[in-house]
């Protein structure tokens, strides 16, 4: 009778676990080639998870998954975030890949940990021929679909001197790709220690970093 | 006076006896003067004579002759046509109780001994006609009188004396109303009240509207005035749309019913009721009858279709791309962003929003529910999502664990709507599910038709919401295998009432379209889907094949209500030969009425009789042998009647009665004559006076009297 008992809450817990997993959205990472630090600023997302979590009603994890660019796992992913301070570069495959992904409805977040810029727009470009990297106007529902950032993107890191900017590449009225630029997002998400950020920083690039998951999850 | 009973063997009997006993008294008294002795023997032989008289006991009757008044039952009206009060305050009833009270038929009846009714639609004893009675209904004067005349009673009446305005509410031609009083053998006495003249009173009888016109689609509006003695004047009549007035017109009255039409434009998408009224009137009656609405359905120009989706996810942002892409088709969408119920605008610039911003389900050809739970919305948009759909809207509830039983439908308004049975205990299903379209159907059809083939070879989904069952009348268009059970209700479609609902109940259709596994089929097969479902729900009403027709949405309770029932098929062609029902479900409970068919091609009319005050739904279902050829709905209001207020007097019932049973009629003003008429001769009754002499007290008295004088003298005189 014990044993039956036992079985069946078990049972009834694992049916709880993938209940719970089914509904869960696949935040990602990308890993790409060219030599650049994809793994940069861990503590980044698992924070911008958790405050997600906690400020809207997203049902995503704790953690984020790892996916390589030229995977198809990666089209099970809702969200993928980039980031790294050195080169990135794609295979053809992987560029075939990634674009199929983003233009079939998937949603790419690169984040210029400084360093990255250069070799992101020369990748870009090969992804997108017939796209352009646009920066967005601060009118745009990535600004407002939560949180409210009438000025555009917050600034966290000061890299390049001047204000922030937000690209994005535009498919059928829907950014599938964000680029972050010159504000660094993902030193923002980091814990509070591993830069010193002030807190009111840290809160702006989280709030940011959640809108673009709401966006990512609602467009 | 005669001696009736005769005992004669007893008085002999008596009589030797008493003989005797003299015989020995005389005997004893001897000893005694002779004066002393003959005194005693006279008062001993009186004493004998009365006890022999009182053993006799005879009887002695007396034929007298007796006069009484006449018995007269007075029956007075207190149906609302007498008792309800005209401007001027003076009620027939009120007209007629005086003259009861102290008036020319209070002096007529102070010679009859009169036994009092008030009557209805039935009659009710009284001790005395009560001033202000409790008004009755209508009054259904052959069933009241003959309540009174046919109740046993010691003594008949001699004449019945009605005291009414003659309008008699059971409809019965006045006629067979006096027909069936004159079995009874009583003369009816009817005195009328009030005037035979059209009470004044303005009414709208009919008011017809298209049922659905288009927005800002002009339509024609128009409205039957009838403004019954009050011919010379000029009508204003107003329309107003909901609250706002649309239009007005001036109308000349005249001695008919009169047309007025009015060309409107069609406003705000939605059920907008327009509403014609007529200023009361100073001298009317009633104003209760001074207006009529119809209620009409407004479609959009363009289809809109409201979504409210529960949280943001693949699921809806696909879906909603979708929604954005088709062409005539205007999406607001209401997206929650946080627990419990942050709403935002997520259809144009996001932007926060209230859930009730979304406004009237009327204004949306359909209306999509999306992992959100019951509580989200409120109450109020939930229970009018219900008749929102039985109305003709549709609605479609989507998988997610806040959807179906999960989301706390399986007791809300919707649960009804929904082609779905729920249960609270109803959860998730997590095992890889397999599709594939069913044979039967309008959507399976679709699906088929848009050429993707193999379902069942489509990236899994993982997993999808139980449920307790499909609804009887419901269809499954789409099935599913997991976790080794087959034939799981996947996607599911039905009708409530005039509307349609759809029940998908997975969440994650967004793998067709975008998973490790998805290709240009299964891409296909995502947008053959939902371009499929959305457009079965949007689909315009135009298609039913079922149309209730009712001319009206308000009635009067106890008058006749007409429905039309038009069966078309999908080339508009009359159908013959179809059983239609029609439910009525109103205050009274629920009841089915079959409709007959009439002269015209493939419409059908029911007809009955409308009951208590109150909201009545009406739902037309067609059937051909065993293929259900689909359903309609209305909504229609009962209200109180005014008929018997408006009710003119009509003397010509109270004539026929009369003539009918050998009464007589006389008008109010003519009551006095009624003491020629009715027979008031005091009764005449002969009856005998009996008489027993020894069984009095007196008699008793007498006897004691003499027994005593006996006894003193004797004691007196000394004798044994």
């Amino acid at each position: 009778m014990q044993r039956r008992l036992t079985a069946t809450i078990l049972v009834c817990a694992l049916a709880m676990c993938i209940s719970a997993a089914v509904s869960e959205e696949r935040i990602g990472r990308l890993k790409y080639g060219g030599g650049g630090d994809w793994y940069a600023n861990p503590t980044s997302l698992p924070n911008l998870l958790r405050f997600a979590r906690e400020h809207t009603n997203l049902r995503i994890p704790e953690q984020e998954e790892t996916v390589k660019a030229g995977s198809r796992e990666l089209h099970a992913f809702a969200y993928v975030h980039a980031t790294g301070h050195g080169r990135i570069a794609f295979n053809a495959a992987e560029r075939a890949n990634l674009r199929e992904y983003l233009l079939g409805g998937g949603f790419l977040h690169v984040d210029d940990n400084y360093g990255l810029d250069e070799y992101f727009r020369e990748e870009v470009a090969r992804l997108f021929p017939d796209k352009e990297l646009i920066e967005l106007p601060f009118s745009h529902p990535i600004y407002h679909c939560l949180f409210e950032f009438p000025n555009g993107l917050p600034k966290v890191h000061e890299h390049h001197g001047g204000p922030p900017h937000g690209y994005g590449i535009v498919h059928e009225g829907r950014v599938v790709l964000f680029y972050s630029f010159n504000t660094d997002l993902g030193n923002g998400w980091e814990d509070q220690e591993v830069h010193g950020n002030p807190e009111e920083i840290r809160q702006q690039a989280l709030r940011m970093g959640t809108n673009l998951l709401v966006y990512a999850l609602s467009r | 006076m005669s001696v009736v009973e005769s005992h004669l063997p007893l008085a002999v009997a008596a009589a030797v006896i008493a003989g005797a006993a003299l015989y020995l008294c005389w005997l004893r008294t001897r000893a005694i003067p002779m004066v002393r002795r003959l005194a005693l023997l006279a008062l001993r032989t009186l004493l004998f004579a009365t006890i022999i008289f009182a053993i006799l006991n005879p009887r002695f009757d007396r034929p007298r002759e007796l006069q009484e008044p006449p018995l007269v039952a007075v029956a007075v009206d207190v149906s609302r046509s007498m008792t309800d009060l005209p401007p001027d305050g003076e009620s027939r009833y009120s007209t007629a109780f005086a003259a009861v009270d102290s008036g020319d038929l209070a002096t007529v009846m102070g010679e009859a001994r009169v036994e009092s009714y008030l009557i209805s639609d039935g009659a009710e004893s009284v001790d005395d006609v009560p001033p202000e009675p409790e008004g009755g209904s209508h009054a259904d004067l052959r069933r009241s009188l003959s309540e009174i005349l046919r109740r046993p009673c010691p003594q008949e009446p001699v004449a019945c004396v009605l005291i009414s305005d003659g309008a008699d509410g059971s409809h019965r031609p006045p006629a067979r109303v006096a027909q069936a009083l004159r079995g009874y053998g009583v003369p009816v006495y009817c005195i009328g009240v009030g005037s035979p003249e059209p009470v004044p009173d303005i009414s709208i009888p009919g008011l017809v509207a298209p049922r659905t016109v288009t927005e800002g689609e002009q339509f024609e509006l128009r409205a039957l005035v009838d403004a019954a003695g009050l011919e010379d004047e000029v009508v204003e009549l107003s329309v107003t749309e909901g609250e706002r007035q649309v239009a007005t017109r001036r109308l000349e009255a005249g001695h008919r019913e009169r047309p007025a039409r009015f060309q409107l434009t069609a406003g705000t998408p939605g059920y907008q009721r327009y509403t014609v009224t007529a200023p009361p009137h100073q001298s009317e009656v009633t104003a209760a009858n001074n207006r009529r609405s119809v209620l009409v359905r407004i479609e959009p120009a363009e289809a809109r279709l409201l979504l409210i989706e529960g949280r943001p996810r693949r699921e809806y942002a696909f879906l909603r791309r979708l929604l954005l892409r088709i062409e005539d088709l205007e999406t607001k969408i209401l997206l929650r962003k946080a627990d419990p119920a942050e709403f935002w605008f997520d259809h144009e610039a996001p932007r926060r929003a209230d859930i009730d911003e979304a406004g009237d389900p009327g204004r949306y050809r359909a209306v999509i529910l999306s992992n959100i739970e019951a509580e989200a919305l409120g109450g109020g948009l939930a229970s009018r999502l219900s008749d929102y759909v039985f109305e003709g809207g549709a609605l479609a509830m989507l998988g997610g664990p806040s959807s179906f039983g999960g989301g706390g439908w399986a007791d809300s308004p919707v649960a009804t709507a929904l082609p779905v049975r729920m249960s609270a205990a109803d959860g998730l299903l997590a095992d890889a599910v397999a599709v594939q379209v069913t044979e039967a159907g309008e959507l399976p059809t679709a699906l088929r038709d848009s050429g993707v083939q193999a379902w069942h070879r489509l990236p899994l989904l993982e997993g999808m919401n139980r449920i307790a069952g499909v609804a009887s009348d419901a269809q499954v268009a789409v099935k599913g295998t997991a976790g080794g059970q087959s034939d799981l209700p996947v996607v599911i479609t039905g009708r409530h009432g005039a509307g349609r609902t759809l029940a998908v109940t997975v969440d994650d259709t967004w793998r067709w379209r975008q998973s490790p596994p998805a290709d240009e089929h299964s891409r296909a097969a995502w947008e053959a889907f939902w371009t499929a479902a959305v457009g079965w729900l949007i689909a315009p009403r135009e298609e039913r094949e079922v149309i209730l027709e009712v001319g009206r949405d308000t009635w009067e309770s106890g008058g006749a209500v007409r429905a039309d029932v038009h069966v078309i098929d999908e080339e508009m062609e009359p159908i013959e030969g179809a059983n239609v029902t029609l439910t009525v479900v109103g205050p009274e409970g629920e009841r089915e009425i079959e409709a007959d068919r009439t002269p015209d091609a493939g419409i059908y009319g029911a007809t009955w009789r409308a009951g208590e005050p109150g909201t009545v739904r009406l739902t037309a279902s067609a059937r051909r042998g065993s293929e259900d050829l689909g359903q309609d709905t209305r909504t229609i209001e009962i209200i109180e009647s005014v008929e018997e207020l408006t009710r003119p007097a009509q003397p010509e019932v109270l004539r026929a009665i009369a003539e009918e049973t050998g009464g007589a009629y006389l008008p109010l003003e003519r009551a006095a004559e009624l003491r020629e008429l009715l027979p008031l001769e005091p009764e005449r009754h002969e009856r005998t006076i009996v008489l027993r002499p020894a069984r009095t007290t007196g008699f008793f008295l007498l006897v004691v009297l003499i027994a005593g004088a006996d006894w003193l003298l004797r004691r007196r005189w000394s004798v044994g």
